[in-house]
């Protein structure tokens, strides 16, 4: 297996991991973690496929992603901020206000 | 590059980047600014009046080329998601008439709206995708009042299910990409017909992106929750405009080309599961909300049974569906009666012999519940026939059959609506009047477009 076929194989398995992850876990901050790796999986593949097409689009979706990724975690942190100032917890079961 | 041609090309997406800087300045400048949702009116207003400009002239550009273009079909798209924000703009004119902060996000998530719609790579479709997003994210967090537990709550589920989506979305671009070699939209159509399994692994990436973002079964677990939790205008917002310009995305991204290889049973079965799934878990909802959250699955379901079909016929199928069920939304909210909070605002028993009290609100939401129902002379009902018009023609007899048995699961909640409102026994108006004016020109405005698709529907469906 060559370089860049290692890579994505790596990407997959991140995005993976990071899927499973927002799922599985209870926990806001890490759900938030997953799903940055989700995002940081799929940047790796882009970059790692701009190498191997030989192109430069995904290279520049990359940096879009980016700033993309930056303002979701911009809007995400003061609402768990906010969120655990009112019920002193970081456990997603906790919020459980809506159901049905 | 030509500037001229950009301020052509771009002219609604311009006019609502003006709106926002304009409502910017307002914030800054003015220290209690008023009427915010009087100038936002005007700039989605004159938004609206651009596209359908464009949209008559059968203007055609590409201001940035392979990136973003204008042709008639994106400029009446554009048009239609703009046209459905006048009413959500009316409806908040109650709580947020003087909140600067929600305008701008209001207008900046119709700017991606838009953006999306011209969308010639899946670059801009992305860049799109988020800029429609985000400022929802935000908009749920803002209830009436202060930030309540549960709109925090909704407002966290829904970024961390969008977030996601956007995850997947970008790894399936980033499969269509390394087969391809570039990210224009025609690598979906092209990938359809490759049987390479990281062909087949992006399409279904992609699927799955989409289906989130629209709410089908299985990914709709955020909808109810997001539409319970923020305030009633912004549940409007969400349950139309950005139903609406994800679904004509999705149909700008397939393109005319039908619809071929393993693909195609996911694109019946899911939304199959969401027509029948959202129809019969609405029946337990004590909700408004929640109630037509489940109903906008169903529906979801049924536009995307609509891609079934081929080319043009999907195309108008699609359209005068997202027209007629936001416009049947939008009725409904703005005949919801007024509470002092939006919790005790959206309970269904509240609704109890509403006929008594207000009888033009009740006439409202009665008259959305039998067309969302899909009873026969009103709209709704040619919406779905259009729908499954298409299904038959491109020879899904089974599914289309199934989905018909499935469409009136439905008939059962939106009648109890109906029931609740009519036929329960309550006091006439006790006390002050209301001041329901901005719900009453809401009204109208969805009202006349929607007699007129009634008594005209051959005639629009000519037209698109």
């Amino acid at each position: 297996m060559d370089k860049l076929s290692a890579l994505l194989v790596l990407a997959l398995a991140l995005f993976a991991l990071g899927f499973v992850g927002v799922i599985i876990r209870r926990n806001v901050l890490v759900m938030l973690m997953c799903m940055e790796l989700m995002l940081n999986a799929a940047n790796l593949a882009l970059v790692t496929l701009a190498r191997q097409t030989d192109t430069t689009a995904g290279a520049v979706l990359v940096f879009l992603a980016f700033v993309v990724a930056a303002a979701e975690i911009a809007i995400a942190i003061p609402l768990v901020l906010l969120l655990v100032r009112r019920r002193r917890t970081l456990d997603a079961g906790a919020y459980a206000e809506l159901k049905g | 590059m030509n500037w001229l041609t950009i301020a052509t090309a771009l002219a609604s997406e311009n006019i609502l980047l003006l709106g926002i800087v304009v409502l910017l300045l307002v914030e800054i400048v003015v220290s209690r600014p008023r009427g915010a949702t009087t100038l936002a009116l005007f700039f989605v207003a004159a938004a609206a009046c651009a596209a359908v400009l464009l949209y008559a002239t059968g203007y055609v550009a590409h201001p940035f080329p392979g990136e973003f273009s204008t042709d008639p079909e994106s400029s009446l798209a554009k048009s239609v998601v703009l046209a459905l924000a006048l009413p959500v703009l009316l409806l908040s004119r109650d709580d947020f008439g003087n909140n600067v902060p929600y305008h701008v996000l209001l207008l900046s998530s119709l700017y991606g709206a838009c953006l999306l719609l011209s969308a010639d790579s899946f670059l801009t479709v992305f860049l799109g995708l988020e800029l429609l997003s985000l400022p929802v994210y935000v908009l749920v967090l803002m209830a009436h009042g202060h930030a309540r537990t549960r709109s925090l709550e909704a407002a966290l589920k829904y970024l961390v299910l969008g977030g996601t989506a956007t995850a997947t979305f970008l790894l399936a671009v980033a499969l269509l990409y390394g087969g391809s070699g570039s990210l224009s939209l025609s690598s979906f159509t092209a990938a359809m017909v490759v049987p390479d399994p990281m062909a087949i692994a992006a399409l279904i990436l992609l699927m799955i992106a989409f289906f989130i973002k629209a709410a089908v079964v299985p990914f709709h677990a955020w909808a109810p929750d997001a539409y319970e939790g923020a305030s009633v205008p912004v549940t409007a917002f969400m349950a139309t405009i950005v139903k609406a310009a994800i679904l004509l995305a999705v149909l700008r991204i397939v393109g005319a080309a039908p619809l071929s290889g393993t693909l195609v049973d996911a694109f019946a079965i899911l939304p199959l599961a969401s027509i029948v799934w959202g129809n019969l878990a609405a029946m337990r909802q004590t909700s408004f909300r929640r109630m037509i959250a489940y109903s906008s699955i169903a529906h979801a379901g049924f536009l995307y049974y609509a891609l079934l079909g081929d080319g043009p016929g999907r195309y108008q199928a699609v359209l005068f569906y997202v027209v007629v069920y936001g416009l049947m939304n939008l009725l409904a909210f703005a005949g919801l009666p007024r509470g002092s909070d939006d919790a005790s605002r959206d309970r269904l028993d509240r609704l109890a012999g509403l006929f008594h009290r207000d009888r033009f609100g009740a006439l409202m939401i009665g008259i959305a519940m039998l067309s969302l129902a899909g009873i026969p002379p009103l709209p709704g009902f040619i919406a779905k026939f259009l729908v499954f018009k298409n299904v038959m023609a491109a020879g899904y007899t089974t599914y289309a059959v199934l989905g018909l048995v499935g469409s009136y699961l439905g008939i059962y909640f939106y009648l109890r609506v109906i029931q609740l409102m009519f036929m329960s026994p309550g006091e006439a108006a006790a006390g002050a009047r209301q001041d329901r004016g901005a719900a009453v020109v809401t009204s109208l405005v969805c009202l006349i477009p929607v007699l007129l698709l009634a008594v005209f529907p051959g005639w629009v469906i000519g037209r698109v």
